[in-house]
């Protein structure tokens, strides 16, 4: 028996001896973008993506090599599906920062002298609290509210089973802070699936395009035109009499009108439920 | 940039890429004044941006649709956020015979989901036209002479293809030429049945064809000679390109002699329909000398460039615009701009470049403009310098490469507003993270439907500890008071078996028994373990319960005697009296303890 052991603990010694050594070979796609044929890391990594799944670092390489590759719609589209499924993905959060800017800048450039501003409309009070629950994943704060809860119930043993004034004390009060936490952590968690799943956030892919004020070829375009990577809220969709599904997009008070829904994605990851 | 880099980009965006707003146009040329019955005309429709292929219509008011070829193809680069879209432009043209008189509207058509404009054409009754076959005056020999009877086609009617360059480079312009050689007088109706294949040249379609027939000497003979289709075609990749004509079809006027009885010798013409297609032809496209000598390539042709500042006035982080100018004779599509982010100084931003292209389709070349207008963006206040922006070009003709400068701009950035003053600290990270573990299934946790067992197992494991604590409890409080209760009868029980011992003179075993009986009782009394009872917590268990301090000492000096008697010597103990003073103070205390007292 300890022959045994010793030969597997001799094993697995070996084994992580050598673990540093063994180094994963840089995959085609990693070879491609350093290349900088970033048509080709793009494909790749989409073939990975269907083939085998996603994950936030995914995305976000995703959202790297469109941005490299010149296509700021797909590239916002792709950081903000890393962050849906990892808010903590900071790199993330600074490359979509720059895109934004980038495309702002776009959008800025075309009004010229007139009195519009394509800025996205600032965040209502609901908005923001939204937005602070989100900087953690709904898994994120699912596990804080059980780990709460454990605490919770050792509380409650230090309350019931334990005699000492000051024991019991810390048991009551801790308990319930502790149970008040459980329940908040619980909340956010349902609250920001929920948000994810409602997702209403969509990017134009068009290099360029105009809101229309209403659901036909030949409406009256709204303000200037916006660059691809625009970021709208959806508000509204409609069937066309010939077939052509048309969306209705909110960016701000000026900026709100209808496009082809072909224009935009709505950021929704698959998979996600 | 290299034409590579673009045909990938061309090949893979545009599929990926939808790009500057797709659109359908459908326009009338109106060259050849207006149709009348029987006459062909044209439907031009072309595709800004859409793949998508427009599908042939089935009918179009006063006309029968013979049917559709593709006329040109072309795509434009635009750099916008600092890197290239393309974007491209076919048209289709929809042969049409007129059929009836009247004045009609097409349209609007949907190709790729984009809907078209509406277009109106009017057919008169008579043809205005100049007829499209007639002979050239003075120059056609004795038409009873006529052609022989032979079979369609072959030596009397065909097509020849050539191209004015074999062995072009990549980008050139080459002159793909389609002429009909026939020795009939009489063609009429003469029309491509589809389009001719290019491989992956983009291609315009030069209207430069004849619309009468000449004559002209081929291998020894006489012909009637017309070109009847010319394309000016642009490779975009070196190798071998197979150029796959089309199938013309038409009617030719056979003469047929026969005998009058009148007149004599007479002849008359029967139209007959034939087909024809021409040679195809393999184009040997060679790379362009020289390439990995230049640091980029701009355009292939002979061209002039210029550049314009557009704005008067630079403010920090305001846009501005700037005008560079390409004109001359060549691929246009394939004209770009040098990378300027990289030649701006590093407090002008570049922003993005629009490109319009006007392009006028000639015999042998296309001629034009293309127009980018650049926008950037000078990040601080000061004096700075726009240099020289170089473009490389290639002139195939020439086989060599030559470079054009524009000229310097001195700009001076005035204060902006305060708007994205701080956009400098953001930056852009270009290394790629490790995927990590992928997967196709990303759960809520807090959906699951096992989620709700996290919390309901420990509440229900804590409901059990807490039963089973307080069964113990009771459980353990009703034995203590059980033998608190049964203490008194358990201690006179032991104080018989003492008193047994009394008779048998067994001194060790009565004393034994006597303490097991004394100690045993004061244990369940005071619910303290027999091992943890001492004199002083007796005492004071005792003292607490009420038990008046006199019957304390006996009970004490009565332990202390039988100890010493048991475990020194056994002489001169009173084994009697030890034995009705036991019982005596049990009593006592019997009453004394199970008085209650609050």
């Amino acid at each position: 028996m300890k022959h045994i052991v010793l030969h597997i603990a001799a094993l697995l010694l070996l084994f992580i001896g050598a673990a540093p050594t063994l180094k994963a070979a840089p995959a085609d796609y990693e070879q491609a973008y350093k290349k900088g044929d970033y048509i080709q890391a793009v494909e790749l990594l989409q073939r990975t993506l269907a083939e085998q799944g996603s994950s936030s670092a995914l995305f976000y390489d995703l959202g790297n090599a469109y941005s490299k590759a010149g296509n700021p719609g797909a590239a916002v589209l792709n950081y903000e599906k890393a962050l849906r499924l990892d808010p903590g993905n900071a790199a993330a959060r600074s490359n979509l920062h720059y895109t934004e800017n980038m495309v702002q800048l776009a959008n800025e450039s075309e009004v010229g002298d007139r009195n519009l501003d394509p800025a996205p409309a600032p965040l209502s009070f609901t908005d923001s609290i939204r937005a602070g629950i989100s900087t953690f994943s709904s898994n994120a704060w699912a596990v804080t509210s059980v780990m709460l809860f454990f605490l919770f119930i050792g509380c409650a043993v230090l309350y019931l089973f334990f005699s000492g004034v000051a024991l019991r004390k810390v048991g009551f009060f801790g308990g319930g802070i502790c149970l008040v936490l459980s329940l908040a952590a619980y909340c956010f968690s349902t609250l920001s699936r929920s948000d994810i799943l409602a997702e209403q956030t969509a990017v134009l892919m068009q290099s360029q395009a105009t809101l229309l004020s209403s659901p036909q070829a030949d409406a009256k375009p709204v303000a200037m035109p916006l660059s691809s990577g625009t970021k709208f809220k959806v508000t509204g969709t409609q069937k066309a009499d010939d077939g052509t599904v048309w969306t209705r997009l909110y960016l701000n008070s000026d900026y709100t009108g209808w496009l082809p829904a072909s224009y935009v994605e709505i950021v929704r990851v698959p998979g996600l439920k | 940039m290299k034409p590579r880099h673009i045909l990938t980009l061309l090949l893979l965006l545009v599929s990926v890429l939808p790009a500057l707003g797709q659109s359908v146009r459908l326009n009338v040329p109106s060259a050849g004044g207006t149709p009348g019955v029987g006459d062909i005309f044209y439907i031009y429709i072309t595709l800004h941006d859409i793949s998508a292929q427009p599908a042939q219509p089935a009918s179009v008011p006063g006309a029968k649709v013979m049917y559709m070829q593709q006329r040109s193809s072309s795509s434009q680069t635009t750099i916008i956020n600092g890197v290239q879209t393309s974007t491209s432009e076919t048209t289709y043209a929809l042969t049409l015979r007129a059929e009836k008189a009247g004045t009609y509207s097409f349209g609007p058509i949907s190709v790729g989901g984009h809907r078209s404009n509406r277009v109106s054409y009017t057919i008169a009754q008579t043809s205005s036209r100049q007829s499209q076959t007639q002979p050239a005056p003075g120059s056609a020999p004795n038409p009873s002479a006529g052609p022989t009877l032979t079979k369609v086609g072959g030596n009397d009617l065909f097509l020849r293809a050539s191209v004015s360059e074999a062995n072009p480079y990549e980008q050139q312009g080459v002159v793909y030429t389609v002429k009909l050689y026939t020795t009939y007088s009489q063609i009429f109706n003469w029309i491509a049945t589809n389009s001719p294949s290019f491989g992956n040249c983009t291609f315009d379609t030069s209207d430069d064809t004849d619309h009468a027939l000449g004559t002209e000497n081929y291998n020894g003979k006489t012909y009637y000679s017309a070109v009847i289709a010319r394309y000016i075609i642009y490779p975009t990749q070196s190798g071998e390109v197979k150029i796959v004509g089309n199938s013309y079809t038409g009617s030719v006027g056979r003469t047929y002699a026969y005998t009058d009885p009148y007149f004599g010798h007479m002849s008359k013409m029967v139209p007959e329909q034939v087909e024809a297609r021409p040679n195809d032809i393999t184009l040997h496209v060679r790379k362009l000398p020289g390439q990995t000598d230049y640091p980029d390539i701009n355009g292939v042709g002979t061209f002039k460039v210029s550049a314009a500042m557009l704005s008067k006035s630079f403010k920090a982080r305001q846009p501005a615009k700037m005008r560079f100018t390409i004109t001359g004779s060549g691929n246009l599509g394939f004209v770009s701009l040098p990378d300027l982010a990289a030649q701006f100084p590093p407090e002008i931003k570049f922003l993005k470049s629009e490109d319009k292209i006007q392009k006028n389709v000639g015999a042998s070349s296309v001629n034009g403009t293309v127009t980018f207008d650049v926008t950037f963006i000078p990040q601080k206040e000061g004096s700075f310098e726009i240099p020289p922006i170089k473009f490389y070009f290639f002139d195939p003709a020439a086989s060599k490469w030559y470079i054009l400068s524009t000229q310097e701009f001195k700009l001076k950035v005035g204060e902006g507003s305060a708007a994205h003053a701080d956009d400098n600290s953001l930056t852009f990270d270009d290394q790629l993270q490790p995927l990590g573990h992928l997967t196709s299934a990303h759960a809520f946790i807090v959906s699951g439907s096992l989620f709700w067992l996290w919390y309901a197992v420990p509440v229900a494991l804590l409901i059990l500890a807490v039963i089973i604590y307080s069964k113990r409890v009771a459980r353990l409080s009703d034995i203590a008071m059980l033998r608190r209760r049964k203490a008194g009868k358990v201690a006179r029980r032991r104080l018989r078996a003492a008193r047994a011992c009394l008779g048998s003179k067994d001194a060790s075993r009565f004393y034994d028994e006597l303490l097991k009986g004394l100690w045993g009782y004061l244990s369940d009394k005071l619910d303290i373990p027999a091992s943890d009872l001492t004199r002083d917590n007796v005492r004071d268990a005792l003292a607490t319960a009420g038990v008046p301090s006199d019957l304390l000492d006996r009970l004490i000096t009565l332990i202390d005697e039988c100890e010493f008697a048991k475990y020194g010597s056994a002489a001169g103990a009173d084994l009697k009296s030890n034995y009705e003073t036991a019982c005596d103070i049990i009593d006592k205390l019997e009453t004394a303890i199970n008085t209650p007292k609050h």
